[in-house]
């Protein structure tokens, strides 16, 4: 019950920076959607091949899941920011408010669009022709006459991309920006259900209020009530004012930004690192649960300026490298390739490595005789196997594929929390798992030997962006954690966060993790 | 405004083609073109403001080819009475009738006693109707606001497209009977397709009678009576007599 109650009471303190954002957002793509798609309808309106062209392209975006168009918006600003760089000398952020904003504007498209076109073109003929009788020219009849008997229909159109775009806009989450969503990430990775609840319900109720709002606007034109359409604009400044004012007591420095992978041990590890830059006086801001592709470009790209990477996941990813050297060889030339190719500080290594490895319930590996990827093959086709979303597309698992000749009769993808369970229940006999992660020990799972050494090692390891890169200040903040944290340690932290009763909060275990390495010494290295 | 309609054809229309008219209308004449429906009497009509283009010959307003007016700005000058009413179902009675010298750049301090003075002309008492909408008027009422946004730019030539087709029957002699009582109070020189017989023999100076998008016939009452051009004309013109016969027939069998 407590756990609950300070669940909920952490979900409010967040409540006007995630809110805030969200309105900001989901009202500033809204009038950009409307922005474009009303003109762009009115033009298509004398044209079919236009029209058709407008309809279909904003249909094909409504296809695209929206997460994906979120997360395809990234790539693309990074690449124009850094021409305008090259170019003009001027970039931009490329994380964050900006990706989420095209986006959801293009989602705001299509009802806008195809409720203009509809509405004008449903306009009684004969009263377009009365229009054109009177003596009006194109231009005064669509502004006197069709575009007002259409509002009301056009209106209904806004209303429909006013929900949708404050429904997708929680998706805004994982390409930087804050929002709603951050309750339902946040709260789905370490399922806390009464944060991913108060997210959907906040954001439901905001798709509600503007619901309302714009609906007044609507009667008030129908009834050609000004009081009521006025009162309704009214409603909506007030509402984007208000998500403006929650911004204005922002400091003046430009805080550190700590990014996360969408994980536990990232959560944990992000609230150690904020934690020990703020005692070093360094104001900070998070980005959680980022893509790991889109948060190294982010990294290089300064849109964040800290985070924990895994160096077999920058060596094969970014530095494209097939080999597999030792481990402290890798590390060595990773941070080399990092420091020269992409300006990146290597803080160094925390200590624990959280390899890709293979993990199957200790019962049925014995029972099969299976100990290692070796003895797996040979089970492999009448087996099934579970992995997260990344891992069957990633370099790794082909090496492995090949390395051991691997071929399963089924895989399957699972989100992390349900991948352990669905090993222990016997729904696949193999999974992808974390060697850091605290619930191999839980389930009673074996981790299989790798004797070919097919996938690489990962050391978890701090790295810091090409603008921060000399700042001593945050350097000497961050030293103290490395090293620091063995794997038993992260193994226990990363189980508080994953056990299904008496689960801790990232912040929680982040304070439980600073106590055990400041008994490790690392503390007085800031004096 | 003397009208000429020069070997005036339209290739094919929504209303039906029309095949080489000619015709001159007279200063101050009420012309209504006649015939059944799809014989090219609303092709003919709009093709006098431009709403249709000829695909040949030509119409000359006081010997000035239309062609070389601006479109929009001829509309203005010409009132039109839609079939269909046509009245902008968002605006006020008021806003419908001023739209024209509105377009033209009129002042508001213009436009409302304007707008006043032509709602009583066409027998709207102006403070009931003034800020109604059209939706809230009877039939009869619409088409004399019709009427009213049509003269409102004070025009000389009025074309009107089966304006009373759609009303009931008492409403629509008194409302025609106004009409012409306008059209001579204003001086208009008037145009007015319908299909209906009687009202064209009772209302106008002279009658064109079409046929397949052809004049086939244009004079007086009287004259089309006496000498119809063929069978067509004559079963046209006596369709209103036949009836009263009818009607007459009736009233002695039941005494």
């Amino acid at each position: 019950m407590s756990g609950e109650g300070g669940a909920l009471s952490a979900a409010w303190a967040h409540l006007p920076d995630y809110l805030g954002w969200h309105v900001l957002l989901s009202l500033s793509a809204l009038l950009i959607g409307v922005g474009i798609s009303l003109p762009l309808a009115l033009v298509s309106l004398r044209s079919r091949t236009l029209r058709g062209a407008a309809l279909g392209f904003a249909s094909v975006v409504q296809t695209i899941p929206g997460l994906a168009l979120l997360a395809l918006f990234y790539p693309l600003l990074l690449a124009v920011s850094a021409f305008t760089r090259a170019s003009f000398g001027i970039g931009f952020r490329a994380l964050g408010f900006l990706p989420a904003l095209f986006a959801l504007a293009l989602y705001a498209m299509l009802p806008v669009l195809r409720n203009t076109v509809a509405g004008i073109e449903n306009v009684d003929p004969a009263v377009k022709r009365a229009a054109i009788g009177v003596g009006m020219t194109r231009l005064q009849s669509l502004r006197l006459v069709e575009l007002p008997l259409a509002a009301p229909v056009i209106l209904a159109g806004i209303r429909i991309a006013a929900v949708w775009v404050i429904g997708a806009a929680t998706l805004s989450t994982p390409v930087g920006q804050t929002s709603l969503g951050n309750y339902i990430f946040s709260g789905l990775q370490t399922e806390n259900w009464v944060s991913v609840l108060f997210g959907c319900v906040a954001a439901a109720l905001l798709a509600l209020v503007v619901d309302r709002l714009l609906a007044l606007a609507e009667t008030g034109l129908v009834r050609r009530s000004r009081a009521r359409f006025a009162g309704a604009l009214a409603g909506l400044v007030l509402l984007f004012g208000a998500s403006l004012v929650s911004f204005a007591g922002g400091g003046v420095e430009r805080p550190v930004v700590v990014g996360t992978k969408g994980f536990e041990e990232q959560y944990i590890l992000g609230a150690l690192i904020e934690d020990r830059l703020r005692k070093g006086g360094i104001p900070t801001a998070r980005r959680d649960g980022l893509g790991s592709t889109v948060i190294f470009d982010a990294l290089a790209a300064g849109d964040i300026d800290v985070y924990v990477d895994y160096s077999g996941t920058v060596w094969a990813d970014d530095m494209k490298r097939r080999d597999q050297p030792p481990r402290q060889v890798l590390l060595d030339e990773m941070c080399a390739w990092l420091a020269r190719m992409r300006g990146i500080r290597c803080v160094g290594p925390l200590g624990f490595e959280n390899a890709y490895a293979f993990a199957m319930r200790a019962d049925r590996a014995r029972a099969l005789g299976i100990r290692s990827l070796a003895d797996l093959a040979r089970y492999a086709p009448r087996l099934k196997i579970g992995g997260d979303y990344e891992i069957f597309g990633r370099p790794e698992w082909r090496a492995v594929e090949s390395a051991y000749g691997l071929r399963f009769g089924t895989e399957r993808q699972y989100q992390a929390n349900f991948l352990y369970r669905a090993v222990a229940s016997g729904d696949v006999d193999v999974i992808s798992a974390f060697s850091s992660d605290g619930r191999i020990a839980q389930y009673g799972l074996r981790i299989l030997s790798d004797p070919k050494r097919a996938l690489p090692p990962y050391d978890a390891v701090l790295l810091v962006s090409p603008v921060h890169g000399h700042d001593a200040r945050l350097i000497a903040a961050l030293k103290p954690l490395v090293g620091a944290i063995s794997l038993s340690v992260m193994q226990r932290a990363n189980l508080m966060a994953d056990r299904d009763i008496d689960k801790l909060a990232p912040e929680a275990i982040a304070a439980w993790l600073d106590a055990s390495i400041g008994a490790h010494g690392g503390r007085d290295s800031r004096n | 405004m003397m009208i000429e309609l020069r070997d005036l054809s339209r290739a094919y229309g929504a209303h039906g083609a029309v095949d080489g008219f000619n015709l001159c209308i007279a200063t101050g004449e009420f012309l209504v073109l006649a015939g059944l429906s799809g014989s090219g009497k609303t092709t003919t009509l709009s093709m006098i403001n431009r709403l249709v283009e000829p695909t040949r010959g030509a119409v000359l307003i006081d010997d000035v080819d239309i062609r070389a007016r601006d479109a929009t700005a001829l509309r203005r000058e010409i009132g039109f009475v839609f079939q269909d009413i046509g009245l902008f179902p968002h605006m006020t009675v008021a806003e419908n009738v001023g739209i024209v010298p509105r377009l033209l750049g009129q002042c508001a301090g213009t436009i409302r006693p304007r707008t006043d003075e032509l709602l009583a002309l066409v027998r709207l008492e102006p403070r009931r109707f003034r800020e109604a909408y059209p939706g809230a008027l009877s039939g009869g009422e619409r088409q004399r606001v019709g009427v009213a946004r049509a003269l409102a730019a004070n025009p000389h030539i009025m074309l009107m497209d089966e304006p009373f087709g759609a009303i009931d029957a008492p409403t629509r002699d008194e409302l025609s009977a106004d009409y012409r009582r306008i059209h001579d109070q204003l001086g208009l020189t008037t145009i007015m397709v319908t299909h209906d017989m009687t009202e064209a023999m009772v209302l106008a100076d002279r009658i064109a009678l079409m046929r397949a998008g052809r004049l086939v016939q244009v004079g007086t009452a009287r004259e089309l009576l006496s000498a119809p051009a063929d069978d067509f004309v004559r079963t046209m013109v006596e369709a209103p007599r036949r009836r009263a016969r009818a009607l007459a027939d009736l009233e002695t069998r039941r005494a």
